[in-house]
């Protein structure tokens, strides 16, 4: 796969009442044609900086970057052209109709005359709003504008979308409208997704491969699987009775590295399998085992007790 | 490409705005008033030219525009940006291949086009109204002075609207940007003449001359000042700039040709325009710069 959006040192520093943040930290990442890849991080992480510096609306202070091989310094203009962007916080423009706000954006995209009416209606379709095509943005829900503003993006036919807290805000049910959406354009578009959330079960549902980001630093990138294959173990162990000595002998063993109690379940994590010695351990205590199974750790876990990843 | 976009789209929502349209009633209605008016004039026997009408008088066209154009140009400019930032479609604009320079442009010309509209429509009525009242019309040399005098309100107007663009660049919020136009609309217009007598007043030690000085240099600064020295010697070939370079007065000795009455006109209008480029030069330096986060 060839990759599409490319950073090496990416830096951005912001002056905040005369003190420097480093909202961006030396960011190396590689994203690959066609890939559906979440950008995590708690709220003031640096996922919207990056995404601003890609599009090259900020400048960065220092490193370098590269969308659709063309650099985010020098040719932003031409980024634009081949990238789509959904930003967090938008509008359009309420009193016009779908219609007129689409054909607006798309002359900014430099769609001629002859083809901007084919291509909103294709992109309408898409979304699902084609019947809504001549009603005015202000009657629209919010689930509603945020179609309309995929539909925005797809109009100008894009290589990548960089969608920044794409359902905050939405539904449960137009929440998950929009993620098998973007999961539709990427399987029959090849559309490439930069998602961008503080929301892990967002991002585990719509994304292949995640950047996890904190403080501006990227501190893990993976796919699903590999986060998970990370945690090692997670054993659920459950006894007739647990009290402070069992815990602590738990936690004893090697290779356990946390211990979660709920009433009398004990969550285990651990770099190897070790129920062989938690039998032992119940035996030795005289507590008869209730439970004690392997279970497949979530990504949420991955992250809470790995990265203690989180929201500030 | 993009500009032209910007700028259909922008002159589209203003002309359909409610306060444009508000502004643009009052100045049509003011105008056909000014034409009653100094067409009763006529009738007390007092005309001496056709750009007598329009040059003197508590509601003349100079008056007029001179007043209320400003607010037309402050309606037009200062919601411009923050607007946009308040709303959040900057970043829609923003997200299309376009540079920050053609957006401010796009908004310049949209507001341009507008006010070409609003003042043409005014000057078309207000003459319009006094040629039927007093049946007759200007000759060849007050029309070509009247497309010139059109010309230097567009540019009057615009440092208006250039300055309230600043302030919506500045302030990011539009209740500021408009309060912060209105209070130096007001100044300019209303307290100027006041503030200027009272700082060649005050000074101490300062010959009569001096005095005069100060008065000037701090009229010099008011984009309303100029406009109505300019217009007045642009419009009424009887009126002449006095020594001291700005106040214009009536002659009553000759009346000055189209190219004399230019000459006397051209270092308001050159002030006039260096303001208009100073307003729309900070613009865009700020906007250009600006951190959208």
């Amino acid at each position: 796969m060839e990759a599409i959006i490319r950073t090496e040192g990416l830096t951005k520093i912001y002056r905040v009442n005369g003190r420097e943040v480093k909202a961006v930290d030396n960011l190396n990442l590689t994203v690959y044609e066609g890939e559906l890849f979440g950008y995590l991080g708690p709220n003031g992480s640096g996922k919207t900086t990056t995404i601003l510096m890609l599009l090259g609306l900020i400048n960065p202070s220092r490193g370098r970057g590269w969308v659709a091989n063309y650099d985010i310094t020098k040719e932003s203009k031409k980024i634009r052209t081949i990238a789509g962007y959904i930003p967090e916080r938008y509008s359009f423009y309420e009193d016009l109709s779908a219609y007129r706000n689409l054909k607006f954006f798309g002359k900014l995209n430099g769609i001629s005359d002859s083809e901007i009416d084919d291509r909103i209606k294709w992109a309408l379709e898409l979304v699902e709003l084609h019947d809504w095509i001549n009603s005015p943005v202000k009657t629209f829900s919010r689930g509603m504008k945020q179609r309309l503003a995929l539909a925005n993006v797809l109009i100008k036919k894009p290589k990548v979308i960089f969608l920044d807290e794409p359902t905050a805000g939405l539904d449960p049910h137009a929440r998950a409208k929009f993620r098998e959406l973007i999961k539709r354009l990427n399987e029959e578009l090849g559309l490439t997704v930069f998602l961008s959330s503080h929301m892990l079960h967002e991002v585990r549902q719509i994304c292949n491969r995640i950047g996890f980001l904190m403080n501006g630093k990227l501190i893990a990138i993976d796919t699903i699987d590999g986060f998970i294959s990370k945690m090692g173990y997670k054993i659920v162990f459950e006894l007739t009775k647990i009290n402070d000595e069992i815990i602590s002998a738990v936690k004893s063993i090697n290779g356990v590295n946390k211990v979660f109690r709920t009433d009398n379940q004990l969550t285990i994590y651990a770099g190897r399998d070790v129920r062989l010695e938690l039998s032992k351990l119940a035996n030795d205590f005289n507590a008869h085992i209730l439970t004690l199974k392997l279970e497949t750790p979530t990504l949420e876990e991955v992250f809470f007790n790995i990265y203690g990843g989180g929201t500030r | 490409m993009s500009v032209s976009i910007i700028a259909i789209k922008e002159f589209s929502d203003n002309v359909a705005s409610k306060r444009f349209l508000i502004l643009f009633l009052l100045l049509s209605i003011l105008s056909i008033l000014s034409a009653f008016t100094v067409s009763n004039r006529f009738y007390g026997g007092n005309l001496k030219s056709f750009s007598d009408l329009l040059t003197t008088g508590s509601l003349s066209l100079i008056y007029l525009i001179g007043v209320v154009g400003p607010l037309i140009g402050i309606s037009l400019g200062f919601d411009c940006i923050s607007r946009e930032i308040e709303s959040g479609s900057l970043m829609l604009l923003l997200s299309c291949p376009v540079h920050r320079d053609e957006i401010l442009n796009g908004k310049i010309l949209g507001g341009l086009l507008t006010i070409i509209l609003a003042l043409g429509t005014s000057i078309t009525l207000l003459i319009g109204f006094i040629m039927i009242q007093i049946g007759i019309a200007p000759n060849f040399n007050e029309i070509l002075r009247l497309i010139i005098f059109f010309l230097a309100s567009i540019i009057y107007i615009l440092c208006y609207m250039s300055l309230s663009i600043l302030t919506s660049i500045i302030f990011r919020r539009s209740s500021i940007s408009l309060l912060v136009s209105m209070c130096i609309w007001i100044f300019f217009t209303f307290m100027i003449n006041m503030v200027a007598s009272s700082l060649a007043s005050f000074l101490p030690e300062v010959d009569v001359e001096g005095r005069i000085k100060v008065l000037t240099y701090t009229l010099m600064t008011s984009p309303t000042f100029h406009f109505y020295a300019l217009s007045r010697v642009i419009i009424n070939p009887q009126f002449v700039i006095d020594p001291f370079g700005i106040f214009p007065r009536r002659s009553f000795s000759k009346e000055l040709s189209l190219i004399e009455s230019l000459n006397l006109a051209t270092p308001n209008m050159f002030i006039l325009i260096v303001l208009l480029m100073i307003f729309i030069s900070i613009s865009y330096i700020k906007f250009l710069r600006e951190e959208i986060r």
